[in-house]
């Protein structure tokens, strides 16, 4: 074997080594069907199930197509607020936990750790999961297209599909919204993953904070003063979106804007940084 | 690029490691230091706790230390010239639902440098299950994707922490053949770390004892030994060589041991002659290196 050096030449690229991590974290996630299944795809197959079970019925129990004057891009962008539902959450957490859990499962760390940077092996695995959560979203969206053409195309009288462009803009403010959401909820599973190295313990917190915000956001109704937590955050933004009244401001949004972007600054130092400081041994 | 005159792969200088804090605190490395050349297959020894695995993980940038310092290839250890380095730390971590193939062409794919996955299975002796699940592997075929995994971005040096662990005795003899052929004719340096004396001595030309967190003995191999060694005589009077030698001679076997370096022994038979006393046998005996490490480890 030649003498090696240190340069350039030895070494692939940091762009092209960031892929292969991706790459391989992709591949591992592949290889887990369960995991990428209940954790990213579940929720919008479940979704999409739902709306056409709705319609269905509604169908057979009027017999008589549902009234789908609505907005189809409208709609779809509606139905992105799944990603502030506490059971999307939940099964949305558990596949980002395992994303990063499998590491301390397998203790493969020693495999990947002395190759990589850690903090590239941090972001290989927040991509992944954003990337998931983004073909997750994306299937919703589709599903619920393809669910109101149906329902329209299958109606006994004319077809009330409406297709108005200017909800396009919503359509794309709105999938932000969903998953600016969802990376907060990558940020703070990771972290807790990387913390506790315990796939539950990284689940449960999410999880609490998901049901707390419901309970909360059901009790207090809309509220104009900020709660300073993720799903509050999501859901000013949603307000600004879809509410069209002169109460709901700029500023408000802005407001829920920088919630979400705080949680996610947040969770991304501790993950990050804990990861990078962790000592790794299994005894 | 690394200099050239960069004589050790690894340097590890006063290193010091303590797990916990306060009364609880365990230390693991006792201000460590140690060189190891390139090219050269060292062996690390120790009793259980000895701090083996722990400076393993820190030259892997698993743990980290609390003082001294670390250098591959005459670097400070970073992203690149940690690649340089191949590592098989503890049991091999390996993905159950990836094949031994997949695990090759992803490892690889952080060297530019890396070998062909079918040369690296044939080579660890487990080609014909490239396409299984690793999973499904038995330890020492799991052992063999370890060191696969180590030798795929062709390392310049390789870390194995018991590597001949799981393997049937016939594994045993391939990997052996397999550590003297990375040093010898790729000019790897390997440096591992077993249980297993016999092999230690068989196939390191360097070794390191270590003790509660020092190194208490270092060295070529050849020399520990022959440095270890006794001269042991069949004599008609050996109480008086006794009597005469004092604390460096002791009766066994049937005639007596004299611990005295080699160089010295032409003269002590010289001496025995001279003094009338009969010689029926005498040699030099050396020690296996169980013997080196038990006499360094025990209290």
């Amino acid at each position: 074997m030649g003498e090696a050096g240190l340069g350039k030449g030895v070494l692939v690229p940091d762009e092209e080594l960031m892929t292969g991590l991706v790459r391989f974290e992709l591949l591992k996630l592949a290889r887990q069907p369960a995991l990428l299944f209940w954790g990213f795809f579940f929720v919008p197959l479940a979704a999409t199930m739902f709306k056409l079970f709705l319609i269905l019925f509604i169908f057979i129990r009027s017999l008589q197509s549902p009234a789908t004057g609505s907005d189809l891009i409208l709609a779809a962008a509606k139905s992105l607020g799944i990603s502030g539902n506490w059971l999307a959450q939940l099964l949305f957490a558990i596949g980002i936990a395992g994303v990063f859990h499998l590491e301390y499962r397998l203790a493969t760390w020693r495999l990947v750790v002395p190759r990589a940077s850690r903090v590239s092996i941090w972001l290989a695995k927040f991509l992944v999961c954003l990337f998931c959560i983004f073909i997750s979203l994306s299937v919703l969206v589709l599903g619920d297209f393809s669910v109101d053409i149906v329902a329209a195309f299958t109606s006994p009288g004319s077809s009330s599909l409406q297709i108005h462009p200017d909800s396009v803009q919503i359509l794309i403010i709105s999938s932000a919204i969903a998953t600016m959401e969802l990376t907060v909820l990558i940020a703070l599973v990771s972290a807790m993953a990387i913390l506790t190295r315990s796939l539950i313990a990284a689940v449960l917190p999410a999880f609490m904070l998901a049901i707390v915000s419901s309970i909360m956001q059901v009790y207090l109704g809309a509220t104009t003063s900020p709660i300073p937590l993720p799903a509050f955050g999501a859901e000013m933004l949603r307000t600004w979106l879809f509410d069209q009244s002169n109460d709901v401001t700029d500023a408000y949004a802005w407001s829920g804007l920088a919630i979400l972007t705080l949680w996610l600054l947040v969770g991304m130092a501790i993950g990050s940084i804990s990861f990078a400081r962790q000592q790794l041994y299994s005894e | 690029m690394a200099p050239d005159h960069i004589v050790d792969a690894i340097t590890i200088s006063g290193v010091e490691k303590k797990f916990g804090r306060g009364r609880q605190a365990v230390i693991a490395l006792d201000g460590l230091s140690l060189r190891i050349p390139r090219g050269k297959i060292f062996g690390l020894l120790g009793p259980n706790g000895a701090g083996k695995s722990t400076l393993l993980r820190i030259i892997a940038g698993l743990v980290r230390q609390d003082k001294g310092s670390v250098e591959l290839f005459g670097r400070p250890p970073d992203q690149a010239s940690r690649r340089r380095v191949g590592m098989l730390i503890e049991a091999p971590a390996i993905y159950p639902f990836l094949t031994a193939r997949e695990h090759l062409r992803m490892l690889g794919s952080y060297s530019e440098r890396r070998l062909h996955v079918d040369a690296v299975l044939r080579r660890v002796g487990i080609f014909a299950a490239a396409d299984k699940k690793a999973g499904e592997f038995s330890l020492g075929m799991k052992q063999r994707l370890g060191i696969a995994c180590t030798l795929i971005s062709r390392p310049d040096a390789i870390i194995l922490d018991e590597p001949t662990n799981g393997l049937d005795p016939d594994g045993i003899l391939q990997m052996r053949a397999l550590l003297r052929e990375l040093a010898e004719q790729d000019g790897t340096t390997v440096l591992f770390s077993s249980h297993l004396l016999d092999e230690v001595e068989r196939v390191c030309d360097h070794i390191a004892i270590l003790r509660q967190g020092r190194v208490v003995v270092e060295g070529d191999v050849a020399h520990l030994l022959d440095r270890e060694g006794r001269f042991w005589l069949d004599v008609d009077r050996p109480a008086e060589i006794v009597d005469r030698l004092g604390a460096i001679a002791e009766l066994s076997d049937g005639g007596l041991y004299v611990r005295l370096e080699r160089k010295h022994i032409p003269d002590l038979l010289k001496s025995i002659v001279s003094a009338d006393i009969k010689v029926y046998e005498a040699k030099w005996v050396k020690p296996d290196l169980e013997k080196v490490f038990l006499s360094q480890t025990r209290n």
